[in-house]
């Protein structure tokens, strides 16, 4: 085996222009998926990271302001559908919350959102491994109190003690969160205080603690058959959609660095037939001395995979050296994440790129009638 | 004494029931000892080479039957036909047939390549068969750097490599001057000396003499022996 490779090496390094161009065209279709993968790896990361803050909960909003991505506009959820929903079976707690979006910052979006939380139930909101960087968190009897996050704290230079005014009333600084972009921009606010404040009379979401957090998926579907509507999603659910999205963006991209790789494979096809059509009195030779069949089909195989492979492996090094730069060029904006899994199945399918590019040649050349491949001149 | 090669009633046709079928061999019956040098001569067309190709299970005949040491190999299949090549035959060629990205070294090392021999015993019996046909010198050289007789006498060196029965040549001068011919002629009979049998495809009367047989084959048959 170690000679097979060896001569095969031998060979290939024979044209060495035609196999540098054939490298050069599996190389760009690896670079191209291991770049856009680690992409579309990246914003699979941000986004599981984003949905662990949810937690093992529902998210309830009313149907027309539903689904995750735009869910905090719009969506009203009356107090008797509240009550309804602490009533229901295999529910363990309602915490209804609602929403304001703040000032529009210009080119920015909205330059922060306040959300109403009872503050007996905060814990469900800020959720597990969040933490003050100052201060306290809500206390019960507190009204006029709200916990800033950091970079609005920051960014207003207010600390713990300070005032600040929503709808003409004061409020005082109480906590200030460490520092997490979940809830950099976030303000929160006792419920009641916000509601009475803010003159509401229905909530923007609730989040449904189920009692046991394993029929969380049954709950959600009892919840959406009993309120016309209202729209329960799981965390799960949310996952799936997130999922659905990237998944889209990870067919998309690959799909396209595929057909790249794919001409590079058709490349390759190209060059080892060109080879053995030059080599076919070699070849003839090779099995008058005795190579079988076999022999030169896998002789012929190994060096269109070593060629893929040689660029596979250049295309993974380009790749996540490109990957790697654009954390420099595009800022936080896109974090792209060279997986091993991306590494390991580039290199597979590469190799089979080879046997995909090599085998018809590969294939003609152990047919090769050894007399006539002889006296082929 | 059995023989080593026996060819019995073998028949060639190419393209075989159609306009253009071409009879190449007919009822050829030949028996080979071992240790004999047979020379094959005849007209260009005559069916020489396709017996020696035969023999040397290059090819099979059309019908009939070819025993190496009493096996049939006459319906083997393409690969176990390569390995009775590997074994029990080295062929030399008129065109010398060396690869000519290799080094005369790894030319000869080539068949022991092929059967999986390790590669320092590969090579130091490489090296020693170059050595016996005076080429010591000459092993780092490729092909295109030495003369023909030089090549031609690579190419014994590899046709001995895995220590083979049968050797088999087709017009092994045919492609040298009378000097280096010669050089070639007197390895050959040399090889038989220690025990080779050979069968050559020649014109060359040089080595007709020193032949235990000569066959003349005309339009696909033997005619005298």
């Amino acid at each position: 085996m170690n000679d097979l490779i060896d001569l095969a090496f031998k060979n290939i390094l024979r044209t060495k222009t035609r196999t540098g161009l054939t490298v050069f065209g599996v190389l760009i279709g690896i670079t191209a998926i291991v770049a856009l993968g680690s992409i579309s790896e990246g914003i699979n990361t941000m986004i599981n990271e984003e949905l662990e803050f949810l937690g093992g909960t529902i998210m309830v909003t009313s149907e027309e302001g539903g689904g995750f991505m735009m869910g905090f506009g719009g969506s009203e959820i009356t107090p008797e559908q509240i009550d309804e929903l602490e009533s229901f079976s295999g529910v363990k707690e309602v915490v209804p919350l609602t929403f304001a979006i703040g000032e529009m910052a210009a080119m920015q979006g909205p330059e922060y959102m306040i959300i109403g939380v009872d503050p007996a139930k905060q814990e469900f909101y800020v959720g597990k491994g969040i933490e003050l960087d100052s201060g306290r968190e809500l206390e019960s009897d507190n009204e006029f109190s709200v916990m800033l996050g950091y970079k609005y704290a920051e960014d207003h230079d207010l600390e713990v003690g300070d005032t600040l005014e929503f709808e003409e009333e004061d409020f005082e600084v109480i906590g200030i969160f460490e520092e997490n972009k979940d809830v950099d921009e976030i303000i929160v606010m006792p419920l009641g205080t916000m509601m009475e404040v803010y003159d509401l009379d229905s909530y923007g979401a609730a989040y449904v603690v189920p009692d046991n957090v394993g029929k969380i998926e049954s709950l959600a579907e009892e919840i959406e058959e009993d309120f016309d509507d209202l729209s329960a999603q799981t965390q799960a659910e949310i996952a799936k959609q997130a999922a659905q999205i990237v998944d889209t963006i990870r067919v998309f991209t690959l799909g396209m660095a595929g057909i790249s790789a794919v001409v590079g494979g058709l490349g390759v096809m190209n060059t080892m037939i060109m080879s053995i059509m030059e080599r076919r009195r070699e070849i003839g030779i090779m099995k008058s001395i005795g190579a079988t069949n076999r022999f030169i089909l896998t002789q012929i195989l190994l060096e269109s995979i070593m060629i893929t492979l040689i660029g596979g492996i250049l295309g993974v090094l380009i790749g996540s050296l490109g990957s790697y730069s654009l954390r420099f060029v595009a800022g936080g904006l896109a974090q792209a994440r060279v997986t091993f899994d991306l590494v390991f199945w580039s290199l597979i399918f590469t190799t089979f790129l080879g046997l995909f590019g090599g085998f018809y040649p590969a294939w003609k050349a152990a047919k090769l009638d050894p007399i006539e491949a002889i006296r082929y001149e | 004494m059995s023989n080593l090669i026996e060819v019995k009633d073998v028949k060639k046709i190419y393209n075989q029931g159609k306009s253009n079928e071409l009879i190449v061999l007919k009822d050829i019956d030949v028996k080979i000892k071992k240790e004999e040098m047979i020379i094959l001569f005849g007209p260009s067309g005559s069916g020489k080479s396709t017996l020696l190709h035969i023999i040397g299970c290059l090819d099979r005949p059309t019908s009939g039957k070819v025993f190496i040491e009493g096996r049939d190999v006459s319906r083997l299949s393409d690969d176990e036909l390569a390995l009775v090549r590997k074994d029990k035959i080295g062929f030399v060629f008129q065109q010398f047939n060396l690869i000519g990205a290799l080094t005369a070294l790894e030319n000869v090392e080539l068949p022991m390549r092929i059967s999986g021999m390790k590669r320092e015993k590969s090579r130091k019996r490489a090296k020693e068969l170059l050595k016996s046909v005076d080429l010591g010198e000459r092993l780092n050289h490729f092909p295109r750097q030495l003369s023909g007789g030089e090549m031609q006498r690579v190419a014994v060196a590899r046709a001995l490599a895995n220590e083979p029965d049968i050797i088999l040549a087709d017009e092994p001068t045919g492609n040298l001057d009378s000097k280096t011919g010669e050089e070639i002629v007197n390895l050959m009979v040399k090889l038989n000396k220690k025990g080779y049998t050979l069968v050559i495809v020649t014109h060359d009367r040089t080595i007709a003499k020193y032949a235990s047989r000569k066959l003349n084959i005309k339009d696909g048959k033997i005619w005298r022996r």
